[in-house]
C-alpha cells in the first residue's frame, strides 16, 4: 500500500513537471554572462538619456513598435503586428495582443500614447524630444489600435519607433507603473517589455538583468546578465583574461595580440561602427576654404586607405562619405577616394595659393580621451599631409564638453572631427542633415542646393523618390568637398569561448540570443 | 583647551567653507554648459535654450548662488543633472566605498610605516635600516597607475589569487589598498625614521636612559611622542586626501568611490554634484585640521591653542 502511494505521488509529481514545460517552450534559462563595459549608466530610463551605457541596458530590457532585423537592417513587426499610412501624416499601428510589461501590466494603446506623450512633454526634459517634435498627437482607436498623427509628413517616424535604438527612439513604458512610482523610482527600477528585466543596479558598479520568463517571444537561454563597469582599459583586458568577465567592450587595438594568445578567448568585431568620425572643412568663413578647389586639394592630400591599414591596423574601412552602406538611401555608385598629391598641388596653385602661400594656419578641433578609435592619430596625420601642401595646421584637442561646444561654433574653426550615426539612425538623410545641412547646429557647410534636396527628401514618404534625392545629395557632397575622405572604425570586443555571442552592430550589446556552451 | 577657542575655530571653518563654495560655484560655471552634454549631440538650439531655462541656468549668477546656499543650508543640495536624482543620494552612496578604501589604506600605512620607521631609526645604518630605505625609495617613486596595473597582472592574471577589480568583499579590497598605501607607507616610514633619529640624539632621551627606564618606555613614551608631531600633521592631511577619493586607484580597480564620481561630474559639468563633493571634501579637510590641532596640544601641551 505504501509503495503504491509513493508510486502515485511520483506519477503526480512527474505530471506536474511535464505540464510546467509547455509544448514548444525552451528550457529554463540558466547560467550567467558578465559584460565588462567602459562606463556605467547614469540612469536606466532610456527616454531620459543620450548615453551609450544606458541604451545598451535598454536594448535588452525595452522594446518599441517595430524591430530592426539585425541581418538585413530592415523593419520587422515588434510590439505592433502591422502598420499602414491612412494619409501622409497619419500612421495606424495594430498592436500585438497579450504582451505584458515586467510588472505584469498589459501593453496596449494606453502605453503607446503615454510613452510618446512623455517624450514630447517639454516639462519631461527628454533628450529625445527634439527628434520627435513633428509628432502632433496620438489617438487611441481601440485598445489595440493607435493612430499617430504628425504635423507634416515625417518619414523618419518609423525609425523613431524601432528598437534596438538610441536617443530619439521611443521605447514603450508602462503607464500605470510610471505614474504611480514616479520618474525617479522608474529611473532606478525600470520596467519594459524586453527579454530581460533589471533586478539590481549597484550604481557606479554594475547592473544585473534576469531573463523575463513571461517574455512574449521565446524566453532567453541565459538566466543572468551582468553589465559591469570597468573604466580602465587594461583592467578590462585583465577581467577577461581572469574570467571575471565573459565579454568585454572597447578593446584597445594594442591589447589584441595579448588577448589572442589565450586560446579560451576570441576577438569579435563588428565590420563597421555606426559612428564614423569624419573631418569637416569650414566653408562658412569665406577665404581659401570657401573655394571648392582648395577643399578638393585638401582631400586629395589624404590617403584614407593608409590610415585604415596603418593607424587603425585594419580595424576599419575606407568610405566615400561618412555614411553607413547599410543605411537607407546609401548611394552605392560613389567611388572610393584616391589620393593624388600632384593634382592637389595643381588645384591649389590654380586657386591662387601655390605652395600654400596665402592660406592662414588652419585650426583643427577634435575630441580627446579615445572618443574615436585612433582619433588623435588621424588628426596628426591630416596635419602632416597638409604640411606637404605648404599649409600649416594648429591641432586643438579638447575634452569632450569643450570640444562639443567648439563644434557648435560655426565662426571660429577651420577643421573639425565629429562622428554621426549610431543604432537609431538608419537613414542617410538623417545623418547627412546633421553633417551638412546649413540648419544643423554642427554643420559648417552652407549650400542652398544641398539644403533644398535634403528638405524635399525629408518630407517625401515614397521610399524610391527619397532614395533618388538622397543619391543626388551624396554626389553633391563629394563634388563640393565639405568633408575630407571618410573612414569607418570597428567596434572591438573580446569574448570567452564558453559564451555564444557576437556583436551585431557598432557598440551595441544585444544579449537576447546569447548562450553558454 | 577653552570653549572660546573652539567656537572661534568653528567660525573660521564656516568662513572657509563659504569662500570655497563661492569659488567652486563660479569656477565650475566658467568651464562650460551641462545642457549640451545632457542633450544628444543633435539637439536643436531651441531645445538647448529651453532645457537651460528649466534648469535655471539663465538666471543671474548671484540669484543662482543664493538659491544654492539657501537650499544647501536646509540640507538640500539639489538634483544631479546627469543622474536625475538628489545629489545627496548620489554622493552618500560613493562615500561608503571611499571611506572603506581610505580607512583600510590608512590602517595598513600606520601598521607598517610606524614600526618600520622606528626600527630603522633604532638600528640606524644597519641592514634593516638600509633595506627599509631602499623599499621607501621604491615605494615613493612607483606611480599608482603603474603599481595597480602590475599588481593586477601578477596577482590576478598570472597567479589567479585575487579578483582583478570590483567592490564588495575583503578579497576585492586588498589590491586597491596595497596600491593606495605604497606611497604613504614610504612617506610616513621615512618621516618617522628621521623624526626618531633627531629625537634619539637629544639630551632628555639620554637622561631617560640614564635613569634606567625600560627601553620600550624610552622609545615609545619619550621619543616617539615627540617625534610624532610632524607625523600627525602628515597623516591628517593624507587621510583628508584619501577621503576626497583617489581617482587613479578607483579607476584602475573599478572602485565606485568619490574620486571617480567627482571627475565624471566635472566632465559632465554636473554643477550640483561637483559643488557638493568639493564642499564635502573641504569640510572633511577643515575638520581634520581641527583634529590635528587638538592632537598637537595633547601630544605637546606647550603648543598654544590660538
Amino acid at each position: 500500500m505504501a509503495s503504491f502511494r509513493s508510486r502515485l505521488v511520483a506519477v503526480v509529481a512527474s505530471v506536474v513537471l511535464v505540464s510546467s514545460v509547455a509544448p514548444g517552450q525552451a528550457a529554463e534559462p540558466a547560467g550567467r554572462i558578465v559584460v565588462g563595459t567602459a562606463a556605467d549608466p547614469e540612469t536606466l530610463d532610456p527616454q531620459m538619456s543620450a548615453s551609450l551605457p544606458t541604451w545598451n541596458i535598454a536594448r535588452n530590457t525595452f522594446e518599441s513598435l517595430l524591430f530592426r532585423d539585425m541581418k538585413t537592417f530592415g523593419y520587422r513587426p515588434g510590439l505592433s503586428e502591422s502598420y499602414r499610412m491612412l494619409n501622409d501624416t497619419t500612421w495606424q499601428f495594430k498592436l500585438r495582443r497579450g504582451v505584458k510589461f515586467h510588472n505584469g501590466e498589459d501593453f496596449n494603446a494606453d502605453a503607446v500614447k503615454f510613452s510618446i506623450e512623455r517624450v514630447l512633454n517639454p516639462e519631461q526634459k527628454s533628450p529625445s524630444r527634439g527628434l520627435n517634435v513633428l509628432i502632433d498627437r496620438v489617438e487611441i482607436v481601440d485598445p489595440y489600435t493607435v493612430n499617430i498623427v504628425t504635423k507634416k509628413p515625417m518619414p523618419m517616424l518609423s525609425e523613431r519607433l524601432t528598437s534596438p535604438g538610441f536617443t530619439g527612439t521611443i521605447p514603450m513604458l508602462p503607464p500605470k507603473y510610471v505614474r504611480e512610482k514616479g520618474d525617479q523610482h522608474f529611473a532606478a527600477n525600470p520596467v519594459g517589455t524586453g527579454p530581460y528585466r533589471v533586478i539590481k543596479w549597484s550604481k557606479g558598479e554594475s547592473v544585473e538583468l534576469e531573463a523575463n520568463r513571461g517574455y512574449w517571444r521565446a524566453v532567453p537561454k541565459v538566466k543572468t546578465i551582468v553589465f559591469q563597469a570597468i573604466p580602465e582599459a587594461s583592467t578590462r583586458v585583465s577581467a577577461i583574461l581572469t574570467g571575471q568577465a565573459d565579454i568585454i567592450a572597447s578593446v584597445p587595438p594594442d591589447a589584441i595580440d595579448t588577448i589572442k594568445r589565450d586560446e579560451n578567448i576570441r576577438i569579435a568585431e563588428t565590420d563597421v561602427d555606426g559612428m564614423p568620425p569624419h573631418v569637416q572643412i569650414n566653408t562658412m568663413r569665406g577665404g581659401p576654404l570657401g573655394d571648392v578647389r582648395v577643399r578638393q586639394a585638401l582631400g586629395l592630400a589624404i590617403d584614407m586607405d593608409l590610415v585604415v591599414k596603418r593607424l587603425l591596423r585594419g580595424h576599419g574601412v575606407q568610405r566615400p562619405l561618412p555614411l553607413d552602406p547599410r543605411a537607407f538611401g546609401f548611394n552605392p555608385k560613389l567611388a572610393l577616394h584616391k589620393p593624388d598629391l600632384d593634382r592637389a598641388k595643381k588645384l591649389l596653385s590654380d586657386a591662387g595659393y601655390a605652395n600654400g602661400q596665402g592660406v592662414p594656419e588652419l585650426v583643427f578641433i577634435f575630441p580627446t580621451g579615445g572618443r574615436y578609435l585612433m582619433g588623435e592619430a588621424v588628426a596628426e596625420y591630416v596635419a602632416q599631409q597638409f604640411g606637404k601642401l605648404g599649409i600649416r595646421v594648429k591641432l586643438n584637442p579638447g575634452e569632450y564638453g569643450a570640444w562639443l561646444t567648439a563644434m557648435r561654433d560655426k565662426k571660429s574653426y577651420d577643421l573639425g572631427m565629429i562622428g554621426w550615426g549610431g543604432g537609431g539612425r538608419f537613414d542617410v538623410g538623417d545623418t547627412m542633415f546633421f553633417q551638412l545641412h546649413s540648419q544643423s547646429p554642427f554643420s559648417w557647410f552652407d549650400n542652398k542646393e544641398f539644403d533644398g534636396i535634403l528638405d524635399r527628401a525629408r518630407e517625401v514618404t515614397d521610399p524610391e523618390t527619397r532614395k533618388a534625392l538622397y543619391a543626388k545629395a551624396q554626389v553633391l557632397a563629394i563634388d563640393q568637398a565639405p568633408l575630407l575622405p571618410a573612414h569607418q572604425t570597428n567596434s572591438i570586443f573580446a569574448v570567452r569561448r564558453s559564451v555564444v555571442w557576437n556583436p551585431s552592430l557598432g557598440e551595441m550589446v544585444l544579449l537576447y540570443e546569447a548562450d553558454r556552451k | 583647551m577653552t570653549t572660546s577657542w573652539l567656537v572661534r575655530r568653528f567660525v573660521y571653518a564656516g568662513i572657509t567653507l563659504v569662500v570655497i563654495s563661492m569659488i567652486v560655484f563660479s569656477l565650475v560655471r566658467m568651464t562650460g554648459d551641462p545642457v549640451l552634454l545632457f542633450l544628444p549631440q543633435d539637439a536643436s538650439q531651441e531645445d538647448i535654450n529651453r532645457v537651460r531655462r528649466q534648469f535655471g541656468f539663465e538666471d543671474p549668477l548671484l540669484q543662482q548662488y543664493r538659491r544654492f546656499v539657501l537650499s544647501a543650508l536646509r540640507g538640500d543640495f539639489g538634483v544631479s543633472i546627469k543622474f536625475q536624482e538628489p545629489v545627496l543620494d548620489v554622493v552618500t552612496r560613493r562615500v561608503a566605498a571611499t571611506l572603506q578604501l581610505a580607512s583600510a589604506a590608512m590602517l595598513l600605512t600606520l601598521g607598517v610605516a610606524l614600526p618600520a620607521g622606528i626600527v630603522s631609526a633604532l638600528r640606524h645604518n644597519s641592514t634593516i635600516d638600509r633595506l627599509t630605505m631602499i623599499i621607501v625609495v621604491v615605494g615613493q617613486s612607483m606611480p599608482s597607475y603603474w603599481l595597480g596595473v602590475m599588481l593586477i597582472l601578477l596577482v590576478s592574471v598570472q597567479w589567479r589569487l585575487l579578483p582583478a577589480f570590483g567592490y564588495g568583499t575583503l578579497a576585492h579590497l586588498i589590491l586597491p589598498t596595497l596600491t593606495l598605501s605604497a606611497f604613504f607607507i614610504a612617506r610616513i616610514a621615512r618621516l618617522t625614521r628621521s623624526g626618531m633619529l633627531a629625537v634619539l640624539k637629544s639630551d632628555y632621551i639620554r637622561t631617560a636612559e640614564a635613569k634606567g627606564l625600560p627601553a620600550t618606555s624610552v622609545v615609545l613614551k619619550h621619543a616617539f611622542k615627540n617625534a610624532g608631531l610632524p607625523i600627525v600633521t602628515i597623516v591628517g592631511i593624507e587621510f583628508g586626501t584619501l577621503l576626497g577619493g583617489t581617482v587613479i586607484t578607483e579607476t584602475i580597480f573599478a572602485w565606485p568611490g568619490l574620486g571617480r564620481l567627482a571627475v565624471d561630474a566635472i566632465y559632465a559639468r554636473d554643477y550640483p554634484v561637483v559643488q557638493t563633493i568639493v564642499l564635502l571634501v573641504s569640510a572633511v579637510f577643515v575638520s581634520l585640521n581641527l583634529v590635528v590641532d587638538v592632537l598637537y596640544h595633547w601630544i605637546d601641551p606647550r603648543i598654544e591653542l590660538a
